[in-house]
């Protein structure tokens, strides 16, 4: 008997009730993910005309560059330079990786996974995802207006966001998309958490969650904590902008008072710091489920996993300071953020040899959602490695600014995450949508993308360890830089390659979904509830609640005998 | 374990929700607060040089109206609980006094005005408009989840469903009289 039987919506049937305003979490996942998906592309795009730009200045961007730019003869001017890594930035961060990892995850996963019928609001939910795509609307809209999208970089720092260093209204709107994903993504955030406490099945404590849901539970909680934070300073940026108020802009006429540009990088990563673990946590809780289920071995030290992850949570709020060690702040106070950043290495560290721990001596299968995720764990070895100069005060004044923290952050935020979110597409591909993907292709699209992606990003810290600084249209005017051309010229070429092995990725999901090779209902063989069901998940998901017997990391048991090593969590647990 | 049944998951998910949401609340409006503190413990002067403060009376008479709507939601929380017909009246005067709260909004923006006080004029009148304009957003929020009681306030029973919405949509009415009073402090007073 279900412990407590949510309200249930009658199976859609018309076209719109059913793909558009829909109220079922998976339906939702998947609008996420198609829509993250999308500017996925347009990031990608992007990126490749920033790279194109660095690795041959002056020449014309290929096929589109004469139709974009056709007053430059097709060369990327600079002002749409500016644009192009503002916009970037914040189409990967909040339109593409949120969208993906916590919008399609979090919901397909969440009631899946812990044995609910649907999230704990399923209307919120709905608006959770058409606030996202109004956000979206209006940060492409912002391309188009007079002066050309936003330029004052993802971080808006003023005095480059506010109307002397971005006076088109593109500026604006970037800011409103941003205060109204947040809107959208507090919603979603506030089912999470209170799906995740109210609507486990019965028998399932939180240690019995698989880690993803302990990832994108703990993301939840970050982002109702934090994202208001953003949302005051896109409010009083706006008004800045749009009212002329002072709050972001000095003066000299002290004594009148006049605002402090610098608040604003406070308030930026208050939110910004936590948004890092923010993107993270999702993969680090599926990297550390399939780690466990591709060796065929319970996941080593889950509860030392979930805690750690938990302690970098708490932790992940205390030390944004480290971002504004340039900013004339106080020596205690560098000296004090230095040592908190330095003691989110040690749960870092718990949750890494975990993940060791884990697949030593594992029976591993080396399926694609396994690559990915052992992907991950190499990318975030290097990420977290490099965020220790970065850290540190006194390496950090070399540092910041320059293509050493963009080096950092890809391999920590766009790398890892994006590399757990593919584990993820191959993974739950047969529950989404009932087909399997084509192994061959997947293969082939993780290791072209590893080559291209390390090509990228480590010669990016090998670039900001030269000094090259971010941001800079043309770095080559500075003589000293100007031995940097090939290293950028082989990065770009990395970053070429790399886009070329997503298009794998698009061939194989589309190909998938029209002719994939129907699913089994737990081609993986793994125990979590989700592959108690059939392939794609049916209509709310369970005929009757599960009851949980035992943990997510039942693999390997030597008392389940020949015939199967693993077991359900429905199933009482095996003992010799 | 999670044995919760029935009501009480209703009541435990209605909880956690609005505790979430308050917290979101709370991190907004905090974060405007932290700013105001920092503007204010680093000037040379204050109000800065130049600048005077318009007299109390309206934002006062904003503070009474909003506390009286308070008191008056928390009137027609209790005759709705025990579904006396009184509760039809506090409900029209909570949204009368909600009203009169805006109007007098007005009034102290337009007294600000009067005095020389704009958006563009410094930072302190950046933080009268920028704030009280923020909580006049949720103000109108506010509003609209109280006018949407109507059905529930009107109907001749009491649900479960019922008694939590009337609870939640107080506990954010409280919530947003507590913020105008800090601001009323922050911005008036001191």
């Amino acid at each position: 008997m279900a412990f407590y039987e949510q309200h249930i919506h009658a199976k859609p049937k018309t076209f719109l009730s059913k793909y558009v305003f829909s109220f079922d979490h998976k339906v939702i996942g998947k609008q996420f993910l198609w829509y993250g998906i999308f500017f996925l592309g347009v990031g990608g795009i992007m990126a490749l005309m920033i790279r194109w730009a660095l690795a041959f200045p002056g020449v014309a961007f290929p096929v589109f560059g004469s139709f974009l730019f056709p007053e430059t003869g097709g060369v990327i001017p600079p002002d749409t330079y500016a644009s192009l890594f503002t916009l970037h930035g914040t189409i990967m961060i909040f339109y593409a990786i949120t969208p993906i990892l916590i919008g399609c995850f979090g919901n397909f996963c969440i009631p899946l996974m812990i044995g609910a019928r649907d999230m704990a609001f399923p209307s919120a939910n709905m608006l959770s995802f058409w606030l996202a795509f109004v956000s979206g609307a209006v940060l492409l809209a912002s391309l188009f207006t007079p002066l050309g999208g936003a330029a004052g970089g993802w971080t808006s720092y003023p005095t480059l966001s506010t109307l002397i260093g971005s006076p088109g209204v593109g500026q604006t709107l970037w800011t409103l998309a941003i205060f109204i994903l947040g809107v959208s993504s507090t919603m979603g955030a506030i089912n999470y958490i209170t799906t995740v406490i109210t609507l486990r099945a019965p028998g399932m404590g939180y240690f019995d969650m698989p880690l993803t849901v302990w990832g994108l539970w703990l993301t939840a909680i970050l982002n109702a904590i934090f994202l208001p934070v953003l949302g005051a300073g896109c409010l009083l940026l706006i008004f800045d902008r749009v009212f002329g108020t002072h709050f972001f802009l000095a003066g000299a006429a002290a004594t009148s008072g006049t605002g402090d540009p610098i608040l604003f990088q406070h308030v930026f990563w208050i939110f910004g710091h936590p948004e890092v673990y923010i993107l993270i946590l999702p993969a680090w809780g599926i990297v550390s489920d399939l780690l466990s289920f591709f060796s065929r071995k319970p996941a080593f030290g889950a509860k030392a996993t979930a805690l750690s992850m938990t302690a970098i949570t708490i932790l992940s709020t205390l030390v944004y300071g480290h971002h504004m060690f340039t900013t004339s702040m106080s020596p205690l106070l560098t000296q004090t953020f230095m040592t908190l950043t330095m003691t989110i290495s040690i749960p870092s560290t718990v949750f890494f040899f975990n993940w060791l721990g884990t697949i030593w001596r594992g029976s591993i299968r080396f399926h694609s959602p396994m690559l990915f995720s052992l992907g991950v764990v190499f990318v975030f070895g290097l990420g977290g490695l490099t965020g220790l100069h970065l850290g540190t005060v006194t390496t950090d004044l070399y540092l910041h600014d320059t293509y050493f923290v963009v080096g950092h952050f890809h391999y920590t935020m766009a790398a890892s995450v994006l590399l757990g979110g593919f584990a993820g597409i191959y993974f739950w591909m047969p529950k989404m949508f009932g087909v399997m993907m084509n192994e061959t292709l997947a293969k082939v699209h993780f290791w072209i993308t590893m080559v291209g992606l390390n090509g990228v990003f480590f010669g990016m810290l090998i670039l900001g360890y030269g000094g090259m600084h971010r941001r800079l249209y043309n770095p080559f005017w500075y003589e000293f830089l100007q031995k940097l051309i090939p290293i950028n010229t082989f990065v770009t070429w990395s970053a070429i390659l790399m886009g070329f092995a997503q298009f794998f990725f698009l061939w194989n999901f589309i190909y998938s979904l029209i002719k994939g090779k129907k699913a089994k209902d737990n081609p993986w063989e793994v125990g979590t509830l989700e592959w108690t069901i059939p392939s794609p998940a049916p209509h709310y998901n369970f005929d009757s609640i599960p009851v949980v017997k035992c943990g997510p990391h039942e693999l390997g048991n030597p008392a389940l005998g020949e015939e199967k090593d693993f077991q359900y969590q429905t199933e009482e647990l095996a003992k010799v | 374990m999670n044995e919760l049944t029935g009501k009480k998951t209703l009541e435990v998910q209605s909880s956690i929700t609005m505790t979430i949401l308050l917290v979101s609340f709370s991190m907004l409006f905090g974060t405007l607060i932290l700013g105001y503190l920092i503007f204010r413990a680093r000037a040379v002067q204050w109000p800065p040089m130049g600048v005077t403060i318009p007299g109390l009376f309206a934002p006062s008479l904003s503070t009474a109206f909003i506390l009286l709507s308070s008191f008056s939601y928390f009137l027609m929380e209790s005759s709705f609980k025990k579904l006396l017909e009184k509760r039809k009246a506090y409900f029209f005067l909570t949204e009368l006094l909600i009203i009169c709260f805006a109007l007098s909004q007005f009034n102290l923006w337009s007294e600000l005005a009067k005095v020389g006080i704009n958006s563009d004029s410094g930072i302190l009148g950046s933080m009268m408009y920028g704030f009280t304009w923020i909580h006049a957003g949720h103000i109108v929020i506010g509003f609209l989840l109280i006018s949407s009681l109507y059905k529930t306030i009107f109907s001749n029973e009491v649900s479960f469903r019922g008694i939590l919405k009337v609870k939640n949509f107080g506990l954010i009415w409280h919530f947003l009289g507590i913020i105008w009073i800090l601001l009323y402090l922050m911005l008036f007073i001191f």
